[in-house]
């Protein structure tokens, strides 16, 4: 018998020999999405100056198909998020992506211990629009639109948890890719290791997490804390102090060029930096008539500091003044391209608003937010629509808009804004 | 000196035996003694959980609002005791791997679309004009002290009315509720919740009970329908069934496990 015969016998074998073939439970949800998607440009910022450095976006079509199995055979679970999407866009073809979200084993040795091993995301931090607790932090692109926002490959990791009454206790080694990208294509770097360790204590009305990291080989302590102060009102902190910051920063260098020496402009990471500190307050309050409100303010203290967004925006005029450069326009162009990369939360400091409603207009769900940036004026908002079809079906319809003070941060992003309408089946 | 003894008229002690008499059969009418409102509402609370003993029901929620389409919830609700229980999200499709989980006074929710649980509170909307303290909690006796107001007459059923108030330091769905109590036998009939400025919410009718065979016969409450106080008759039916008695792992009830057991 050939080995291509033999591989599904093989397969049925040890599936039949896994605790999976005995499961208690097992469950296999699955949805297919087919939005439109349209991000009319911004083509002429500081940053993208006549739309010479990032691509004007054409409309594009997305067709996606979402798997979550799970299957619990008592002491051994498996759970997975599986997606096959794939993009079309006017002029060309992403082509597709099959990725992981999520496929986790869970081995349960004792009612209290349990070992995780797999790819999942670090959902870690109490807070709605950002959690600065998190020292795994992924891609966050906008606010409402969540399933699409954090739609990325999971992170490796194995984990051991301890759960006891009121305290669960975990140690985690991770292989973690840090992302400096909100806007346009992430700045992947190097995977590197970490460990994580975190303790979670729950009060009578409110919860307590510590956690101790090592994400980018440097030192991260992450609290998160939340309570429920009456059946209306919850409020929540987090704070996040890293070893060193880890933000990229304009830097000017002279260089030797043919008529004298020339500035470069890179964004570079401070080897001698210090700590940072970020941290969010917040709550959330549901009003009699039944409307989520959420209100959160935040300090981002990788963000730039006044003085430091001067320097991005200053050398950036002064790059695109020399873009046509025949020996260094790239490299202008480089840096361009690199900071378009980091616009959506390069500042400081921040409030957020988000109002939910169910059945606010008709059948329609409504979610409205709004972020603006103390620091410079910076605004984004956006709304979404959502309306059920059926028991089985859905259409949305989001509309995000970036707007503020001239210079301000959303006035760089080089997009005004983003439309999408979605109708998602559910099986 | 022996003391003397006045002589009674015949007349005078029939006249004072009848006062007597009048004012012995008057007394209960005028002054009842108060029914024990704290035994009544642990025999009420006996209609809804199993006093104290691990359960499991599926919970049909249905929102009927005028002009608009119905919309159905199936879930599956474990109670481990009246303040720790598990809800999760069974249908229709596009709300399925949702779960709710009640643990003390602690209410966390968990979607598959975000992967990670968010603190929530009591009175956040679960479906229609039910809150998610509705369905979390299952015993009004932990949660809220209370007060024999009076007996009152309901839809034609003799009832006992009582003023419930939260109790300091628990997280109580509502701050106050008044519950209507059949006199005989305790069954919650009615119950009308407040907000904390003391406007009216909803109200509440207990319209259906029925024997569970797991757990000898018990009459349990299987259908309440809420009807919304803002007067756009706005309603939710919450329809229970499949009631079992078996004992449920304790871990299944952490955080940590929110987002696993989906």
């Amino acid at each position: 018998m050939s080995a291509r015969r033999l591989a599904p016998v093989a397969a049925a074998a040890l599936w039949s020999a896994s605790p999976f073939a005995l499961a208690d439970f097992s469950d296999w949800p699955a949805s297919v999405e087919l939005s439109f998607e349209r991000d009319p440009a911004h083509a002429d910022t500081r940053l993208n100056p006549d739309g010479r450095i990032v691509d004007t976006p054409d409309p594009s079509t997305r067709a996606a198909l979402r798997l979550q199995p799970k299957l619990d055979g008592g002491d051994v679970s498996l759970r997975a998020d599986l997606w096959a999407e794939w993009r079309e866009e006017d002029s060309i073809s992403d082509g597709g992506r099959v990725f992981a979200q999520e496929a986790m084993l869970d081995l349960r040795f004792s009612p209290a211990v349990t070992v995780s091993g797999g790819v999942a995301p670090f959902r870690w931090g109490t807070a709605y629009v950002w959690n600065p607790s998190n020292p795994f932090p992924d891609e966050q692109r906008n606010f409402t639109d969540r399933a699409r926002t954090w739609r990325a490959p999971g992170t490796p990791q194995l984990g051991l948890e301890w759960t006891g009454s009121a305290d669960t206790i975990g140690v985690y080694g991770v292989s973690y890719r840090p992302t400096t990208a909100l806007y346009g294509r992430p700045i992947d770097l190097d995977r590197e290791p970490a460990v994580a360790v975190r303790w979670r204590h729950q009060f009578e009305a409110a919860d307590l997490t510590l956690t101790f990291a090592t994400p980018e080989r440097e030192p991260f302590f992450g609290a998160a804390l939340s309570a429920t102060v009456s059946d209306q009102l919850e409020l929540h902190a987090e704070a996040g102090v890293r070893g060193k910051r880890q933000t990229l920063l304009p830097v000017a260098r002279d260089i030797p060029g043919p008529g004298g020496t020339v500035p470069l402009y890179t964004l570079e990471r401070d080897d001698d930096a210090g700590r940072s500190l970020q941290w969010l307050v917040g709550g959330q309050y549901t009003t009699e008539g039944l409307t989520n409100v959420i209100v959160e303010f935040y300090r981002n203290g990788e963000g730039y500091s006044d003085r430091e967004y001067d320097h991005l925006l200053d050398y950036a005029d002064d790059a695109t003044a020399r873009l046509d450069d025949p020996l260094f326009g790239g490299a202008y162009a480089g840096y361009l391209a690199g900071a378009n990369a980091l616009t959506g939360m390069m500042r400081r400091n921040y409030g957020f608003v988000r109002l939910s409603r169910d059945r606010a207009i008709g059948d329609f769900d409504l979610r409205g937010y709004w972020r603006y940036g103390f620091d410079d004026g910076s605004s984004l908002g956006g709304v979404a629509l959502i309306h059920p079809l059926g028991d089985s079906a859905r259409v949305r319809a989001n509309l995000e808009v970036y707007g503020g003070r001239a210079d301000s941060e959303t006035r760089l992003i080089p997009s005004r804004g983003s439309a999408v309408i979605a109708l998602e089946m559910l099986f | 000196m022996l003391p003397r003894i006045r002589s009674l008229h015949p007349l005078r002690v029939a006249r004072t035996a009848l006062l007597a008499l009048l004012f012995a059969a008057a007394l209960p009418a005028t002054a009842p003694a108060a029914p024990d409102a704290v035994a009544l509402l642990e025999r009420a609370d006996g209609y809804r959980n199993f006093r104290g003993k691990p359960f499991a029901f599926d919970l049909g929620l249905t929102s009927i609002e005028p002009g608009e389409s119905e919309r159905s919830f199936r879930l599956r609700a474990e109670i481990l005791d009246p303040h720790t229980s598990l809800v999760s999200y069974i249908g229709p499709a596009t709300e399925r791997g949702k779960a709710l989980l009640m643990n003390g006074s602690n209410l966390w929710f968990y979607s598959p679309s975000s992967s990670k649980p968010i603190r929530i509170t009591p009175q956040q909307r679960l479906l229609g004009e039910a809150s998610n303290g509705d369905v979390a909690s299952t015993d009004f006796s932990g949660d809220y002290t209370p007060v024999w107001l009076a007996s009152e007459s309901v839809d034609g059923v003799a009832c006992q009315k009582l003023e419930l108030t939260a109790k300091p330091g628990t997280l109580a769905t509502y701050q106050k509720l008044h519950l209507w109590l059949r006199s005989d036998d305790a069954r919650p009939v009615k119950a009308d919740f407040f907000a904390p400025s003391g406007k009216l919410l909803k109200t509440a009718y207990y319209r259906r009970y029925e024997p569970v065979a797991a757990a000898g016969g018990k009459p349990q409450l299987t259908e309440i329908e809420i009807v919304s106080a803002a007067g756009e008759d706005k309603r939710t039916l919450m329809r229970y069934e499949n009631f079992s008695l078996a004992p449920l792992a304790p871990e299944r009830f952490s955080l940590g496990n929110l987002g696993k057991s989906r």
